[in-house]
């Protein structure tokens, strides 16, 4: 049904790829690292109201970065119409979708275990008791938003206004996404559990779940010549 | 598709059932035995809410049947309910914040019907960027058709996250008319969601028409190009 | 603002957009239509010279 191989070679390629000259990692890195900075002085968070603002800023700079990585995936494709060559592999277009999709997804992670140590040192937090569960949070947010992200930017990825139609058409769609994330953030840093979080948990796992199964059935539709 | 006059007898009957609701709006619903006469603005809000949502449902359908079919009638009723429910969109979220005013003293307030509506503005205006900025019709009509079926199956997972974000940061003693409504007001409120619903429809069959004529005179210039 | 004045100006802005909204797509008829008359008119005359 779906073909894993297509999806494991795309996804090989891809890691393979930005692993030989870690362009678009190197920049989302550094953006985050501006990010924060930026955080640091518009907000000047004390101590006191770091806890609170604390998961709306973590996620803040897990998406803005994460809008740069998402925005290039197909981008790298356009340069030499890999996008064809893609196409003329037998099977499912959905398979192109999900390879991209994992490579997003391992992208945004690894970006975000970076932000993480540079953000508990910047704003004096403690994440590393509570680091288990942040992951949790992390892939599960992460990947919903990647799931519209990969979609869309396929979508935007010839037209000429695609920096600004590209986030236009992604925030408002990962609303839930944003809300589910922060706030399931936000019970495990004040010291709260996993199982507190269940009903956010949820949330973003139906998000994640039903988003995945739309967009590997449209995506065909997306990368139509 | 559907006769000149046909539509334009829609629109008449559209008028007069505005008229109907505006008198009965004002005049035959009670006021409200705890907001006074300011909660009149929901026999205005809510239709328009209604529309909003429902044109963007019309958006949703057409668009699964243009991917499905690529009849190009789907996707001028697609463009035109996007059209048309942006309007619609926008001035809910206006009748909100006026009703907001005077009842809570407050410009706006971020409840979660509110706060879905103007999502869902935003999302209308990305679809008709998105559109501005495609020229070939075929991949034009394809890729808005995307984002109007994605559109429209994240609006209702939005309302409920947004929903139990607002149980969280404020205790629900805001209630908007939740307590029963006399049937004098239940009768006026359904008139009047009628009444817009004949406005859209009347706006919906205009628009289309404009767009399908709009084809036409484009293949004719077309056309002509050709024998010159 | 007394209360009064909110309802009227909810009703006002709201009829008011969608009566100008209407006009508008009358106006786009019109001069649709008129684009049509004149292409059909002129292509008619082109064919009847061939």
């Amino acid at each position: 049904m779906v073909g894993l191989r297509t999806v494991y070679l795309l996804l090989g390629k891809d890691l393979l790829v930005e692993l030989r000259n870690r362009e678009t990692f190197t920049v989302m890195l550094f953006f985050a690292v501006v990010m924060l900075f930026l955080f640091h002085f518009s907000l000047n968070p004390e101590r006191e109201n770091t806890t609170q603002l604390a998961p709306g800023l973590l996620w803040l700079a897990f998406l803005f970065t994460g809008v740069l990585g998402l925005s290039r995936s197909f981008q790298a494709e356009q340069a030499n119409d890999c996008l064809e060559q893609l196409l003329l592999i037998p099977g499912d277009r959905g398979n192109i979708f999900l390879g991209k999709l994992l490579g997003n997804v391992a992208f945004m992670l690894a970006v975000e275990l970076l932000i993480m140590p540079l953000f508990a040192l910047f704003f004096q937090l403690n994440l590393w008791d509570a680091l288990l569960p942040l992951l949790v949070v992390a892939v599960l947010g992460t990947f919903g938003f990647a799931v519209i992200g990969t979609l869309f930017s396929a979508l935007t990825a010839n037209l000429r206004a695609r920096e600004v139609l590209f986030p236009l058409l992604l925030f408002p769609l990962v609303v839930p996404v944003i809300i589910g994330s922060v706030t399931a953030t936000g019970i495990i840093l004040g010291g709260g559990t996993l199982g507190e979080a269940s009903g956010w948990l949820k949330l973003l796992g139906t998000f994640d779940t039903m988003f995945l199964v739309v967009a590997y059935l449209t995506f065909e539709f997306v990368v139509e010549q | 598709m559907i006769g000149r006059h046909l539509a334009n007898g829609l629109g008449i009957l559209a008028l007069l059932t505005v008229l109907v609701g505006l008198y009965m709006a004002f005049f035959y619903a009670p006021a409200d035995a705890l907001m006074g006469d300011v909660q009149r603005i929901m026999y205005i809000h809510v239709p328009t809410a209604w529309v909003a949502f429902f044109a963007f449902f019309v958006v949703f359908v057409s668009s699964l049947v243009y991917l499905w079919k690529r009849l190009p009638e789907a996707d001028r009723l697609a463009y035109a309910s996007a059209e048309i429910g942006a309007l619609f969109t926008g001035l809910t979220l206006i009748d909100g914040s006026i009703w907001g005013k005077p009842t809570w003293g407050i410009w706006w307030t971020w409840d979660a019907r509110l706060t879905t509506t103007a999502i869902l503005f935003v999302i209308y205006v990305g679809y008709l960027m998105l559109r501005s900025f495609i020229e070939e019709p075929d991949r034009r009509a394809r890729l808005a058709a995307l984002v109007g079926i994605v559109g429209f199956i994240d609006v209702p997972i939005t309302y409920m996250s947004v929903l139990w974000f607002r149980t969280l940061h404020q205790p629900p003693s805001i209630q908007r008319g939740g307590s029963s409504m006399p049937d004098t007001m239940l009768f006026t409120l359904l008139l009047n969601v009628g009444a817009y619903t004949l406005v859209y429809l009347f706006f919906l069959v205009k628009r289309v028409r404009i767009e399908s004529l709009h084809a036409i005179a484009e293949t004719l210039v077309a056309e002509k190009a050709v024998h010159d | 603002m007394t209360n009064v004045g909110y309802i009227i100006a909810a009703y006002v802005i709201t009829l008011g957009a969608l009566a100008l909204y209407g006009l508008h797509l009358w106006s786009r008829m019109r001069s649709v239509e008129r684009q049509l008359t004149a292409l059909t008119t002129d292509g008619g005359r082109h064919y009847g010279r061939q």
